[in-house]
């Protein structure tokens, strides 16, 4: 009986394991650069259609959209190529590299 | 399993303020300083509250999606405070009720001017569609002065798309299971920075003849409606511009069965046949005379031809309304404390009738002209300290030519006691001229003898306390929100239906008539894209009918409603679910049939509605499937002796609930350039 549940355990945990996605995080700075929340959820609204996206967090304050993929459906270069199909142009975030907002005063979204 | 539901758990937390941070600020409805004085204060996504001192919600366009609302008529099924009714069971007018007492006493207004009045009020829920409206903002109780007189128990006031919102064009189309068929389509241009404009369109139809509770009537009425309009918007640094014009052509048919052969001795068949042409034009300027102090004047007018032939059997009933509005607004903030309003407005009402409302073949036809001309001035003083207190009071003095010089005074006070605790209070007069054929001519769709007397204005004293609570539990805030009102006529056109079961009488009030109505809603986002919201509300109108002070008949006396809407993260799928327990309440007094029976209960049971609609947002479109009334409920005997519409049992305005069953729809929406 204890061998039987054992090993209907480690069935479970493994299958378990498997199911589990590998979610990773990647960080990118827009061009051209949100200035609004409806920039934002431009954003927001064209990218969650790219297969793979799980979340995506947009700060007007620090220039940033971060996206949750995963890693087993999508890339970072794939997701890239994503904000293009809406008009904009996304370029990595280095680990720690803060970008500045630029003193704009409205877009065509506003 | 454990980890997964922790993971859950703390992307939600994490989720909770970016994503309810995000959305604070979608759709925020706001328009020019001068034209509204609501701000959004606390946003959830659907609704919003006003800000300021009048008791009111906010309902955007994310609100609208949950019902794939057809029309206005349809835009409230989540809103604790409004009622739809059918206002008959004939020719699908549909109407509000608010405070528990007739849409009648509800201003309507599109963009801030007063709108469907007269003739257009009992089908004007069907004249707005659904996918035209940005917003809807609902104020229950005395509205400010501005507006004018006729709000007594509330104001709704309707937003359309704005020219000047993103560019772009969206198409919809729907289908439903009632055999109605629907088309949408809005597109707007910015021409250059300064002038932008939009074109909305809609067309709606449906063809089935079908009688599926075989009570001899045909189920649902064929209307076949074209609308138009086309809004401008025009701005330079110190004078803003709207502007606009509508047309809108609408068929209605209803009537027996196709395989009754309702023909009477003289061989003739009954038909039914309302036919409305609208024409409609407005304009606002408001000029900015002084930024520092937010002085600002603005011109408000608008001008409305509504010709509309009804034929109900032998019983008929045309009119010609002609309708001028104007107003001059001015504003002056004399600090951050002191503000005052003052302006002159003019109304012109024209009704050209002609009718017949005996049941009599080649009946001739009495012809009634009514004009009104009702000029008027306002000012208002509001005084805010912050965002803790604000209290305004205004007053109106109009002199109409038909009903002499009256005074309208509001009072309103908002106390922001503490973040927790919010407090309003408000208190009105409301006045309303009554144009009996134009505003109750579906009445004529059934065999009652339909009189009326030479009828006063209607006078109402309406007062209302409110509480809001933002209560934080958890990482989130439980809203809500009780309220009170209580409605005094002094005069009123009383609807009679009771004294003589064959007989609509609409005469002066004489005697007690009152309304008293409490409320309680709570909302609370239960986990991260899930909010859910309670209510209910209990409402005990009483008028005096024949010295017999009776409880409003075809009212229900309680309503509880509760609704949830679940949209997944990354919004992609949303779920909508809503449920409403609509309480008991009292019939007109029945007559006796043959067997001694009387025709129907003096009293109806309460009813459910349940409502879901199921939508996936794709990259440039979104669909939608849903079902209204999933429980199948129907009123019994809407439809009185409907084979036999030229008897005098012939009966289609007892009705208080749902007079069709369970309906399924499905639509589709397509965005081009915009989100």
């Amino acid at each position: 009986m204890k061998k039987t549940i054992t090993m209907l355990a480690m069935m479970l945990m493994v299958s378990i394991m498997a199911m589990a996605k590998d979610i990773k995080t990647v960080v990118y700075t827009t061009t051209p650069q949100m200035h609004c929340d409806n920039c934002e959820k431009k954003i927001k609204g064209n990218l969650r259609f790219e297969k793979g996206v799980k979340k995506i967090t947009t700060s007007v304050e620090d220039q940033t959209v971060a996206v949750e993929y995963d890693a087993d459906k999508t890339s970072p270069e794939k997701i890239q190529k994503g904000f293009e199909k809406f008009g904009y142009k996304a370029r990595q975030l280095k680990k720690d590299e803060k970008v500045k907002k630029e003193a704009h005063s409205s877009c065509e979204n506003m | 399993m454990n980890n997964k539901i922790y993971s859950l758990l703390g992307i939600s937390t994490m989720l909770a303020t970016s994503m309810g941070a995000q959305q604070a600020m979608e759709d925020d409805p706001v328009g020019e300083e001068m034209m509204n004085e609501v701000t959004v204060v606390s946003s959830r996504p659907g609704t919003s509250r006003m800000a300021g001192a009048m008791n009111g919600t906010i309902i955007n366009k994310t609100e609208l999606f949950k019902m794939a609302c057809c029309n206005l008529g349809e835009s409230f099924s989540t809103n604790p405070s409004v009622d739809i009714n059918y206002s008959d069971a004939a020719t699908g007018a549909r109407q509000i009720k608010l405070l528990g007492l007739s849409g009648t006493y509800v201003q309507m207004l599109t963009e801030n001017l007063p709108d469907f009045r007269g003739a257009a009020m009992p089908y004007s829920l069907g004249y707005v569609p659904g996918t035209w409206m940005k917003s809807i903002q609902v104020s229950k109780g005395a509205s400010s002065v501005k507006n004018g007189y006729e709000s007594i128990t509330g104001q709704i006031n309707v937003d359309y798309l704005k020219p000047e919102d993103e560019q772009g064009m969206s198409i919809n189309l729907y289908g439903n299971t009632m055999s109605k068929m629907e088309a949408n389509a809005e597109g707007n241009i910015h021409l250059n920075k300064q002038v932008s404009t939009e074109l909305l369109g809609h067309f709606e139809n449906n063809w089935e003849h079908h009688d599926k509770n075989n009570d001899g009537w045909q189920d649902s009425p064929n209307n076949r409606q074209f609308n138009f309009q086309n809004r401008w918007h025009a701005k330079t640094d110190h004078y803003i511009f709207h502007g606009g014009l509508g047309l809108l052509n609408e068929d209605r048919k209803f009537g027996p069965a196709m395989n009754m052969n309702a023909i009477n001795e003289s061989g003739d068949i009954w038909h039914g046949n309302v036919k409305t042409n609208r024409y409609g034009a407005y304009m606002k300027h408001a000029f900015m005379l002084n930024p520092e102090h937010g002085t600002n004047v603005a011109l408000l007018a608008h001008a409305n031809m509504h010709e509309q032939d009804a034929i109900f059997g032998y019983k008929n009933y045309y009119v010609n309304e002609k309708n001028l509005y104007a107003s001059l607004l001015l504003e002056h903030h004399f600090n951050q404390n002191h503000e005052v309003s003052a302006g002159v407005s003019f109304n012109h009402d024209y009704f050209g009738q002609l009718y017949n409302l005996e049941n009599m073949r080649n009946a001739s036809r009495t012809r009634w002209n009514e004009k009104e001309n009702v000029p008027g001035a306002y000012a208002q003083y509001t005084y805010e300290l912050g965002s803790t207190l604000t209290a305004m009071a205004g007053i109106r003095m109009d002199h109409s030519n038909l009903y002499g010089t009256f005074a309208t005074p509001r009072f309103h006070l908002k106390w922001q006691a503490s973040d927790l605790v919010g407090l309003r209070f408000s208190a009105g007069k409301g006045y309303r001229a009554v144009h009996p054929l134009a505003e109750y001519s579906y009445l004529l769709a059934s065999g009652r003898q339909f009189s009326f007397d030479q009828l006063d204005m209607e006078e109402a004293w309406n007062f209302g306390t409110n509480t809001q609570w933002n209560i934080p539990i958890g990482n989130k805030y439980l809203k809500v929100n009780a309220d009170y009102y209580y409605t005094r006529f002094n005069h009123q056109a009383v609807l009679d239906l009771d004294s003589n079961p064959h007989a609509v009488h609409i005469g002066n009030l004489k005697g007690l008539s009152y309304s008293h109505v409490f409320q309680i809603d709570a909302t609370y986002p239960l986990f991260e894209g899930l909010t859910m919201t309670a209510a209910y509300r209990y409402n005990d109108a009483r008028e005096t009918i024949q010295g017999k002070r009776m409880e409003k008949p075809l009212q229900s006396r309680y309503k509880g409603l509760f609704t949830a809407s679940y949209k997944t993260p990354l919004g992609i799928w949303q779920f909508d679910a809503t449920l409403q327990l609509n309480g008991g309440g009292r019939m007109p007094k029945a007559y006796t049939l043959i067997d001694g029976s009387p025709s129907w209960n003096s009293h109806f049971n309460a009813y459910e509605m349940l409502n879901l609609q199921v939508t996936r947002w794709f990259r440039n479109f979104s669909v939608y499937v849903g079902g209204e009334n999933l429980t199948n409920r129907k009123q019994k005997n809407a439809v009185i002796d409907g084979g036999n519409p030229w008897g005098k049992n012939f009966d289609t305005t007892t009705v208080y609930g749902p007079v069709e069953g369970a309906m399924g729809y499905v639509g589709i929406r397509y965005n081009i350039g915009r989100l």
